[in-house]
């Protein structure tokens, strides 16, 4: 039997709310299962388990806040670890619905008065409903089969407006000042910029474009993020996390893809494994990441596997940007809008389309002089962006 | 100017790629990017949706005449996308 407890989403995390369980008592679950979706400050997250077993228990109701690592729910994954390797997999299935009958209404607390029917309990268990919340209708303030659904409908639509429709923009503030004081706090940055021409990014990217039915075109962003990915593995002191006064460096390359949330506020969950995917299947990544963040469907752990983050600005705007890193991160790369400037070439001014790209370094974990290679490296990919 | 029923089906398809946007409310000569804070990925998903929808492929090079729904309607009846 394990617990399977409230993650930490993130430096800024402090506590959350399971808004709701999408299995229930009994349920197989496998490593990777989406069981819950948590509120956080920074909206709602789908929530995974890392073994395979069987969600023995709910601990936390829906709709009740509690702190990071608080024991969430009950995995039983001993019975199924005593299943033999050789057992071939018709074995296994015939002797999962003995798993069930284990699944009994939670024990109250002793000395506490609570009426209930023994099928209103096993709804209130099955459901992840906390009996002592919910207001009996039946004799004597008992608590009925109907009165469980009524609280567990009741709390559904109080949560779903505010999970489905994204957040609370305030609470979405507070976690960014909480993420971002702390860096500023802690970690010393250091910052490096360099103009990287884009004129033969820009040109391939064009010609691809042309040839590409409209659903396969590519966005300069993709050619920015491999580009980058790539030159973390040349520089790999920028890329991982400062944890207990030392740096942990990571041999994977999740780059953190910041996100700016229309109605306030940003995220920055991870593409997996950045440098070995193509553009093609960046650019899928980065669709299917966008359309999540805005509609709340991202996962926990894409919030806390990012081991880099890149701040793009897109087509418009400012030139340059300089990040503020998310910690425990050790840097963020930025990039400014592309645009027109002038640029020397053979020792004459020529206009070029220019991205100003920019690092920012922990300076506990590396020099100036490795953040000056990152940058380097990223020129360097952009202008062959046929190998990206 | 563009027949309103061509504006809506503009705002369909807006509201179809960027659900946290209510596009009722967005006005016809706003600039999607400028003003609305449609960025690059919902803008080329925008243009996929008039690709599958409207039937017109609108080029990168033309994504300069397509800023504002009054536009885009324009454009993309000139090429017989909306009946």
């Amino acid at each position: 039997m394990s617990d399977f407890c409230m993650p930490s989403l993130g430096a800024d995390m402090e506590k959350g709310t399971v808004v709701e369980w999408l299995k229930k008592p009994g349920d197989r679950i496998a490593k990777g299962d989406v069981v819950a979706v948590v509120e956080t400050q920074k909206g709602s997250f789908e929530v995974e388990v890392f073994e395979d077993g069987v969600l023995s228990e709910i601990v936390v109701a829906v709709g009740t806040e509690v702190p990071v690592g608080a024991v969430l729910a009950r995995i039983d994954s001993g019975e199924v670890a005593t299943v033999p390797a050789s057992a071939p997999p018709q074995a296994v299935m015939p002797s999962m619905p003995a798993f069930k009958p284990a699944v009994v209404p939670p024990p109250r607390p002793a000395g506490e008065r609570l009426r209930l029917s023994p099928a209103a309990a096993r709804r209130a268990a099955e459901l992840g409903v906390d009996p002592r919340g919910v207001v009996g209708s039946g004799q004597g303030g008992a608590i009925t089969l109907a009165d469980v659904e009524a609280a567990v409908a009741k709390t559904a639509r109080a949560a779903g407006g505010k999970t489905r429709r994204g957040f609370d923009p305030a609470a979405m503030r507070q976690a960014i000042a909480g993420a971002m004081a702390r860096s500023k706090r802690e970690i010393p940055h250091y910052y490096l910029g360099l103009p990287i021409d884009m004129d033969r990014a820009l040109k391939w990217l064009a010609a691809e474009n042309a040839r590409r039915d409209i659903e396969n075109r590519l966005l300069v962003g993709v050619l920015l993020l491999k580009a980058t990915a790539l030159a973390l593995k040349d520089v790999p002191e920028l890329n991982g996390f400062w944890i207990d006064g030392e740096p942990r460096l990571s041999s994977a390359v999740h780059v953190g893809w910041a996100i700016s949330l229309r109605g306030g506020g940003l995220m920055a969950p991870a593409i997996h494994d950045a440098d070995g995917k193509t553009v093609d299947q960046l650019m899928a990544a980065l669709r299917d990441l966008v359309v999540r963040a805005r509609t709340a469907r991202l996962r926990g752990s894409e919030m806390t596997d990012p081991t880099v983050t890149i701040t793009s600005l897109g087509e418009r705007g400012a030139e340059r940007v300089y990040g503020v890193i998310y910690p425990p991160q050790l840097a963020i790369v930025g990039f400014g809008a592309v645009r027109p400037a002038p640029a020397v070439l053979d020792g004459a001014v020529a206009v070029r389309p220019t991205v100003y790209a920019t690092v920012s370094g922990d300076h506990r974990a590396s020099d100036g002089v490795s953040g000056s290679r990152l940058l380097v490296a990223i020129d360097s990919r952009l202008q062959a962006p046929e190998a990206l | 100017m563009s027949a309103p029923a061509s504006i809506d089906r503009l705002r369909k398809i807006l509201e179809a790629v960027a659900p946290d946007l209510d596009a009722s409310t967005i006005g016809v000569d706003q600039d999607l990017r400028n003003d609305i804070g449609l960025d690059s990925m919902d803008f080329l998903n925008f243009m996929i949706g008039i690709s599958k929808q409207l039937g017109v492929a609108i080029p990168e090079a033309d994504y300069g005449k397509v800023t504002t729904l009054a536009k885009c309607a324009l454009y993309v009846e000139q090429r017989g996308g909306i009946g």
